[in-house]
């Protein structure tokens, strides 16, 4: 641990250096895309919405062209970032709180028991009248939070909650839930492509309402999470090093979960269950910038939000006019740094 | 779990790739097996009608030898079931599977499973011919081990479905029958075909075709591709081979005039949906209010229905065309 004025030293300089990353990332995925627009004319469609700046603009372009740039493509992108952010931060608080390398946002069984949610609804074509198209992400953000809520209930013991018999209960519940998984999925007939192509997770299809709804959310987690990210670099180094520093380990143990697996219902619940994205990124940061988790959450937050785009963006434009599912891309590319992460090993930098 | 959820995609990718490759298999096979049609037809009718034993070359490129005329059929592939009992032989068949509807008294027939076929149940029913596809894969080379006649069919065009029909006429005895039930087939699609001919290139309407609710389409290759296109219509993603998942972009771009939905007979309100959704709402199609459902099972089953499904297709992008007859 150095002193707080090398951490804020790197975070200085290094917020902006991955935010611009992150702009460049954007411009270029709102300016490819299946459809032929060349880039004035996508500039100009975002310009003209964007308030004051655009309201004297005349539209030269064809109503499809705004709705393809405005419509679609902006949504997503945002959608992209606001996932990859959410799960990356999850990803790298079980890391820290969990003192296990390979956990990820979906390892305590969240996205486990949002998938048997969705499929569920997907299923029986189950729409509510009052959420509409929101039935399936809030049946999938309760059943992920009812899927923790038993794992956690499992692995307490005594009161007392050990990160071996947590991890242990999550692989048990994720285990049970796979089996009614397959049964579903066994039973389902036609249906069976809808389910699979949620559970491999997607952000095409997607429009500004469910923006709307999770930016204010992951926006607040984000900076509520940043205050406690002492506490975390206490939990990361053992129980006893925190017990002894002062942390309250089991209530702040409770919170970072309970936050992290927020973040990863709400993420999930939008977009399926996207992988690598919450394994990775931490890995990478940490292995770039040291084990401060004061550097690494904020850092996390934005390495995730441009991995995602990026990805993302090349899902839907490399044998366009077909889509790929994003889960190729995000393992395509991050299976291999996952390979050199393991000979890294060496120098045991976790 | 996470685990099981890749495999599970994976399965699912070798499924969409191996249709891919089926659609493009198709291409060069017919000729071939135009060819031993053909002749084994010619050497059939030369012989007397029933002449059994036949010999017939099957879609999976096995000689099968049928000794004498079957009285106890098997079908393990909706389309083949729609096929003998086009053929008038729905009183031989002993066996079908759940996903069997067509026609109603399939539904009072023994099942021998569904996608899963169950040996052990098509062995005990005893057996002289099953039809399978090419789809059943091991299923058919475990059946033939244990002796079972099996003739596997693999229509992917309308061609291939006419050859199919004469093929099963043969393996069971009813040539004349088949010949009478492709005649009538293509007299259906002569009169859609000079229905429609006379519509100049650009006014012919722009089709997309939605066979999943994540914008899966029916490229070149497959059945759907082959009846709207003879139907008249320009399938937008014809460039494509297979079932392709196609960005959302791209269909706003081309602008569809009608759009076609297969999954509507298990999906609630899809047309609906459809209409509803945001970014679609300046496409032709939608203002036009030309969002149809297609039933699934006369527009992809390759069976003498197949040119109803042509006929609704047609009707659907033409209408003013085929009420006046």
């Amino acid at each position: 641990m150095k002193g707080p004025q090398n951490y804020s030293q790197k975070l200085m300089i290094w917020i902006p250096v991955l935010l611009i990353v992150l702009l460049l990332t954007v411009t270029i995925s709102i300016t490819i895309g299946s459809a032929d627009i060349d880039m004035m004319t996508v500039w100009l469609v975002i310009g003209s919405n964007i308030p004051f700046l655009g309201d004297g603009m005349e539209q030269t372009w064809k109503d499809s062209t705004e709705t393809i740039i405005w419509n679609i493509r902006m949504p997503r992108i945002i959608l992209g970032m606001l996932v990859g952010a959410a799960l990356a931060m999850a990803g790298a608080i079980y890391q820290g709180v969990l003192r296990n390398p390979l956990a990820d946002p979906f390892i305590l069984g969240v996205s486990s028991g949002s998938a048997l949610g969705a499929a569920l609804v997907l299923l029986f074509g189950f729409e509510s009248m009052v959420l509409g198209q929101f039935t399936l992400p809030v049946v999938a953000f309760g059943s992920g939070l009812l899927t923790l809520f038993v794992v956690y209930t499992l692995a307490r013991i005594n009161y007392r909650l050990q990160m071996e018999t947590l991890i242990l209960a999550g692989v048990v519940v994720q285990a049970f839930i796979a089996s009614m998984l397959s049964l579903i999925l066994a039973l389902s007939d036609e249906k069976m492509q809808t389910i699979m192509y949620w559970m491999m997770g997607s952000l095409s299809l997607t429009d500004w309402s469910y923006n709307r709804v999770i930016f204010p959310f992951v926006l607040l987690t984000i900076l509520f999470v940043t205050f406690l990210t002492r506490e975390l670099n206490m939990l990361a180094l053992g129980e006893e090093a925190a017990y002894h520093s002062g942390v309250s380990v089991q209530k702040v143990r409770l919170i970072l979960l309970v936050v992290a697996s927020l973040l990863t219902g709400v993420a999930v619940s939008v977009s399926g269950t996207i992988g690598f994205v919450g394994l990775i990124i931490p890995h990478m940061i940490r292995l770039l910038f040291g084990s401060d988790y004061r550097i690494i959450l904020p850092l996390s937050v934005l390495g995730g939000a441009i991995f995602l785009v990026g990805a993302d963006t090349i899902a839907r434009t490399i044998l366009e006019p077909r889509e790929l599912p994003i889960g190729i891309i995000t393992a395509f590319l991050g299976a291999p740094f996952f390979g050199y992460l393991l000979r890294k090993k060496k120098s045991n930098y976790f | 779990m996470r685990q099981g959820l890749r495999i599970l995609g994976l399965l699912f990718f070798i499924v969409l790739v191996s249709i891919g490759l089926l659609g493009c298999a198709s291409d060069d096979e017919p000729n071939q097996e135009e060819n031993t049609t053909e002749e084994s037809e010619n050497n059939q009718e030369a012989a007397s009608e029933s002449a059994f034993p036949v010999t017939i070359t099957d879609d999976s490129g096995e000689e099968v030898v049928i000794e004498e005329e079957p009285e106890r059929i098997i079908s393990v592939i909706p389309s083949a079931t729609e096929i003998i009992f086009g053929l008038d032989l729905g009183d031989k068949v002993v066996g079908v599977t759940d996903n069997d509807n067509y026609p109603e008294e399939v539904t009072e027939i023994e099942s021998v499973g569904g996608l899963e076929l169950n040996t052990e149940k098509i062995i005990s029913l005893e057996p002289d011919l099953v039809v399978a596809d090419v789809n059943n894969g091991e299923a058919i080379s475990q059946l033939r081990e244990h002796g079972v006649n099996v003739l596997v069919l693999g229509a992917q065009s309308l061609e291939e479905t006419y050859e199919d029909i004469q093929t099963v006429g043969k393996a069971t005895g009813a040539v004349e029958k088949a010949d009478e039930v492709v005649g009538s087939m293509k007299e259906d699609v002569e009169s859609v075909k000079s229905a429609v001919q006379d519509i100049p290139d650009d006014e012919r309407k722009t089709v997309w075709i939605e066979v999943g609710e994540e914008l899966f389409s029916a490229g070149s290759g497959t059945f759907l591709n082959e009846l709207v296109e003879t139907a008249g219509g320009k399938n937008i993603i014809s460039d494509q081979e297979g079932w392709p998942q196609v960005n959302e972009e791209e269909v706003i771009q081309a602008n569809p005039d009608v759009i076609f939905l297969t999954y509507a007979s298990y999906v609630e309100n899809a047309v609906q949906k459809v209409k509803d959704r945001e970014s679609w709402k300046d496409i032709t199609a939608i203002k036009d209010d030309q969002v149809y459902p297609l039933n699934s099972d006369i527009t992809e089953r390759a069976g003498p229905r197949i040119t109803e499904g042509l006929q609704m297709i047609a009707e659907n992008l033409y209408p003013e065309k085929f009420n006046q007859e």
